[in-house]
């Protein structure tokens, strides 16, 4: 028969044991509920299981630039082109460019037909 | 009911608490060690967003990010504490360490995020409070009976990843092979590349109950190191593949006692 200290130091390990599972099952249920195209989904497991075709184009008052050349220098360029990834990215950008960035980003995920990620030639920096 | 929450509860208690050899998990630690030390060259180059400057797209608004000169010595460290593991000297601290020095990059960018480096990550996590060192270590005599709980609970993470990378392949786009050419490099939609779309969402499917099967774990182990064989050889995806490998252990010697070293346990 265990201890009651035992006991309660069990009690406490299938707690943890129990909410670290529930966390691993329902975590990546939103890969696979939320569009691909707005969502990259991190701790999903849905490594190499989906295609991305995207093209992006910016533009400042300046005429177009690359806007991933920072990015790109210090690492592979990493998958930004995602609904949610673009705002804070779009919010930096025009911070960088001093308001007036346009752009198309246009993403087919899955060889769906492509999708508008932002309003298409639209200034970034007047979105909410 | 009362009766039936009684039982419910001696099955997961016989199941987590269960005591057996630590010579299993050792093993696995060993493999994962390997494949942890494999695995930091590609992910120093992947993870340079954990360095400061530039754009950063947090998890947590003021994580601290690291300067070039600390996130080599970061990674120094990993390979100091990946060799700790490897041979089972501190092996909990080792592990500790690692989880704290993956999880600073893993959580200092979303930018960083690799479904890889996150799994390691949570697995040096439970390597830190498990007896991983108890066997096949060379700062101590093996214990002969320690309880399974991290065996187990690896075990059950490494079925939950099947499970979940099957399941977001299962979409019309994977089913006809063209994701999977697109991966491969082939953008020809060879014939080859529908049956073996369909092949590895099926082996990924049936591994996580296979595995635990005692009349199947042996076959879905040999099935399962094809698969990620061929992962190595055509997607250079190594670490991951040998962590995935070196988890069969875990599988294949449920009491955790591993066949060859089983009269070499000190009773």
């Amino acid at each position: 028969m265990p201890s009651g200290d035992a006991r309660r130091a069990s009690t406490w390990i299938s707690l943890a044991i129990g909410g670290f599972l529930a966390t691993q099952v329902l975590v990546p249920l939103r890969g696979v509920i939320a569009p691909r195209v707005d969502t990259r989904a991190d701790f999903s497991w849905s490594m190499y299981s989906h295609s991305y075709r995207c093209q992006a184009k910016y533009a400042d008052r300046n005429g177009p630039f690359d806007a991933f050349a920072e990015l790109k220098r210090r690492a592979d360029a990493p998958l930004l082109l995602h609904r949610e990834a673009l705002v804070p990215w779009h919010h930096w950008l025009c911070g960088q460019h001093g308001g007036a960035v346009t752009a198309t980003v246009r993403c087919a995920v899955d060889f769906a037909p492509a999708a508008d990620l932002v309003p298409p030639g639209g200034d970034l920096c007047r979105l909410p | 009911m009362q009766a039936a929450v009684d039982r419910w509860g001696a099955k997961w208690s016989a199941f987590w608490f269960a005591e057996g050899s630590p010579q299993a998990l050792a093993a696995f630690r060993i493999v994962f060690a390997v494949a942890l030390l494999e695995d930091l060259r590609n992910s120093a180059g992947l993870c340079r967003y954990a360095i400061e400057g530039g754009y950063h797209w947090p998890y947590l608004s003021g994580w601290p990010l690291l300067s070039p000169q600390q996130f080599y010595a970061l990674f120094a460290a990993q390979a100091g504490l990946g060799f700790l593991l490897l041979v089972g000297l501190r092996t909990r601290l080792a592990a500790a360490g690692l989880f704290l020095l993956q999880g600073w990059v893993l959580w200092a960018d979303r930018l960083n995020f690799r479904n890889h480096g996150y799994l390691f990550w949570m697995i040096c996590g439970i390597l830190a409070v498990s007896p991983a060192g108890s066997a096949l270590a060379l700062h101590r005599r093996p214990s002969a009976s320690v309880r399974l709980t991290a065996q187990r609970l690896i075990a059950a993470e490494v079925t939950i990843v099947y499970l979940w990378a099957a399941i977001q392949k299962v979409h019309p786009a994977y089913l006809s092979g063209r994701v999977l050419g697109e991966i491969l490099g082939q953008p020809d939609q060879a014939l080859w590349l529908q049956p073996a779309a369909w092949a590895v969402i099926a082996v990924e499917l049936a591994l996580p109950v296979a595995l635990w099967v005692p009349r199947t774990r042996e076959v879905a182990a040999l099935v399962g190191l094809a698969m990620h064989a061929a992962f190595a050889l055509t997607l250079n995806i190594y670490g991951f593949s040998l962590a995935m490998v070196g988890s069969y252990v875990l599988f294949l010697a449920p009491d955790g006692h591993l066949p060859f070293a089983r009269k070499s346990t000190p009773s």
